[in-house]
């Protein structure tokens, strides 16, 4: 039995996980896990956050069988639809159930970073139905990247700031808004946005984030009276695969699949494949596998899909790929990018580029899985924050 | 066992009434070169020294020392030029040199390896910022091996029971963070930081040293004589050296006026 056995006391997933942060921050991480582990079996808040999943955010989202592409690759292929949730992707479950948690534990501030802006849009959502202060840490570069996010984020109340420090993206990001809370602990909750830091962040993410896979065993069975062969999800942190991956993981027949970034291609070093080319190490509170120098110096990454673009992953995807239980493979920008123009003109659905990763993968491997075999992808957003991007690079806009 | 540098010096400051200023610098900052002798002017005019071995992405640090830290890893500093750096200026001082960084450089190098290369090459203690008590058990064990101290950080919000508990494990000297925030100079004392070091000092007889935001013989004579043994001063060097132009002058004159400050205990007690 898997579901429940980790992390152990002390937060780790076998080896890996655990909470390696400044003694400053000790007390503030036990007085968040003994507020999760109160409210998390309390009836009471257990229905409150789901009264705001339900007729807010807009759970359950469907589980959508792909008439086209199923035809087309003969395999039956179902979408987990996170990108119909509020704000277009799985990251609002996280932020509203630890932005509910922190008002519990009587917090009225609330720190985040984020890199494209899907989990600094989620959280601002999150705070100002709370009615909380949002503070929103960005690396200058993705902040000139993404100026419409900035904006939706500032409609949303929250107050965003640049970053100029060392490469000046996610990881720079994540590295303020651990200060900021470092330095404003009493007010502060920080509001991570994927299954990463320390310890009790890994555990109580993956939780808010099962859901998806909780709805998806349920879908999956009315529809096929069976579970599915194999389940595929892009893999940044995180958070949306182990959403997905976490119900089914003792149900031993079927296949987990994670997609990591290849960016450019595992050569040129430009990516975020964790397992491909990373060591085991410590970053932002957490051992797991980081894209790291000889001398452990963390290393820029790159994808196309900012989401994917990150230097560690989730503590428990490493435990995962150890024991097996779950196998990571990574897919190019430019499969991503196929894939994304793919799905949207077969089944008439734009994914994130994120998310396309995931059907990247199985339009380059469908041909292990026997026909008719059931696969569930888990489109965890939308790609209209990607429309931009991907007609400049097709050069129809400048 | 040799007695380690960081006990006998304590141990000599007690002796003579004095406290102990305790100085930080980043190791290839301005330059690997310059770093060198900046330390030189440190170790003539300071009681212990904290090395700071960059790493990419220092959490617990303000804009100063992260500036500081981008400027030598832009220099191309690693971990063995850390260690050469060490072993250059070992032959010309006996001050106690304690490797502060974060654990990732320690885990990448190899932890026995990187304890003993420690006491190889004349390091005294190591403060590893994001490895508390919980995770520590086998650095703790491997320090321990080879009379490399290492020194535990407390903040002010480390509770009675906890504070008791790292207090049983403490070697060197303790470390309190005075403020909640990270490294940086400061303007003000906060009144809760001088209660931590009255707790703190009943409870134990470890050396206590205070740190962050120190940065004037103010602070310096405030937290002494509250109690502590040391203060540790750190962003305001690296200050004076990115904003001073004859900063050599500058460090000197200014670290006088702070080691003048850890002698005045003698007239307040």
């Amino acid at each position: 039995m898997l579901i429940g056995k980790y992390p152990d006391k002390s937060g780790k997933f076998g080896k890996f996980g655990g909470k390696f942060i400044p003694e400053i921050l000790i007390p503030a991480v036990e007085e968040l896990e003994k507020a999760y582990l109160k409210f998390k079996d309390d009836p009471k808040f257990k229905k409150e956050l789901d009264y705001y999943l339900k007729h807010y955010a807009g759970r359950p989202t469907p589980l959508t069988y792909c008439e086209n592409m199923s035809k087309d690759l003969g395999l039956k292929i179902y979408l987990k639809r996170e990108d119909l949730l509020h704000t277009g992707a799985h990251k609002l479950n996280n932020t509203i159930g630890q932005a509910l948690l922190a008002k519990k534990m009587g917090k009225r501030r609330i720190v985040a970073e984020t890199g494209a802006g899907q989990h600094g849009v989620a959280t601002a959502t999150a705070a100002a139905l709370f009615g909380m202060e949002c503070q929103i840490y960005m690396g200058i570069k993705d902040y000139e990247r993404q100026r419409l996010n900035v904006f939706r984020m500032e409609l949303l109340g929250a107050k965003v700031t640049k970053v100029y420090s060392g490469s000046q993206t996610l990881k720079d990001a994540i590295n303020e808004a651990i200060r900021d809370w470092i330095t404003n602990l009493k007010t502060t909750h920080y509001l991570l946005g994927s299954v990463l830091g320390p310890h009790p962040y890994p555990m109580m993410i993956r939780d808010f984030q099962s859901i998806i896979g909780k709805e998806t065993k349920e879908q999956i069975l009315k529809f096929e009276r069976r579970l599915p062969d194999a389940i595929i999800a892009c893999v940044g942190g995180g958070s949306n695969a182990i959403g997905i991956f976490y119900p089914f993981l003792d149900d031993e027949d079927v296949e987990l699949i994670g997609v990591e970034a290849g960016g450019k291609g595992i050569e040129t070093g430009e990516h975020a494949a964790r397992f491909a080319t990373g060591r085991e190490g410590v970053l932002h509170g957490t051992y797991t596998y980081v894209l790291q120098d000889e001398y452990g110096q963390i290393l820029d990454t790159h994808s196309i899909a900012a989401g994917l673009d990150y230097p560690a992953i989730g503590p428990e995807h490493a435990l995962l790929r150890e024991i097996g239980r779950a196998k990571y493979y990574n897919v190019k920008d430019e499969e991503a990018l196929y894939a994304f123009e793919y799905l949207s003109k077969m089944e008439g659905i734009i994914p994130a580029l994120e998310s396309a990763h995931a059907v990247a993968w199985l339009l380059k491997n469908y041909e292990k899985f026997d026909k008719n075999d059931i696969i569930v992808i888990n489109l965890s957003g939308r790609g209209d924050k990607d429309v931009q991007l991907v007609a400049k690079l097709k050069g129809v806009m400048e | 066992m040799k007695e380690n540098r960081i006990d006998k010096k304590f141990k000599e400051l007690k002796e003579n009434n004095e406290g102990a200023l305790i100085t930080y610098f980043t190791l290839g900052f301005p330059s690997i070169e310059e770093s060198k002798r900046i330390i030189e002017i440190l170790s003539e005019n300071s009681d212990l020294i904290e090395l700071g071995i960059p790493f990419s992405d220092p959490i617990a640090d303000g804009p100063t020392i992260q500036k500081a830290i981008d400027i030598a890893l832009k220099n191309k500093i690693n971990t063995d030029m850390c260690f050469n750096l060490v072993s250059e200026l070992r032959k010309k001082t006996d001050i106690p040199f304690i490797f502060m960084t974060y654990y990732n450089i320690v885990l990448q190098y190899g932890v026995e390896k990187f304890i003993k290369r420690c006491e190889d090459v004349g390091i005294d203690g190591i403060l590893i910022v994001d490895l508390p008590l919980e995770e520590a058990g086998d650095v703790l064990k491997l320090c321990e091996k080879h009379n490399v101290h290492f020194i535990f950080l407390v903040a002010l919000n480390t509770y009675r029971e906890r504070l008791l508990k790292i207090l049983q494990h403490a070697k060197g000297f303790l470390y309190l963070i005075a403020f909640y925030g990270v490294t940086g100079a400061r303007e003000k004392i906060e009144e809760e930081t001088l209660n931590k070091i009255r707790f703190i000092k009943k409870h134990s007889n470890i050396p206590l040293a205070v740190g962050f935001g120190v940065s004037k013989p103010e602070h310096v004579v405030k937290y002494l004589s509250s109690g502590a043994d040391g203060v540790v001063i750190g962003s305001k060097l690296i200050d004076i050296v990115m904003k001073e132009k004859n900063y050599k002058k500058r460090l000197r004159e200014f670290l006088m006026e702070l080691k003048d400050a850890t002698v005045l205990k003698k007239v307040i007690f």
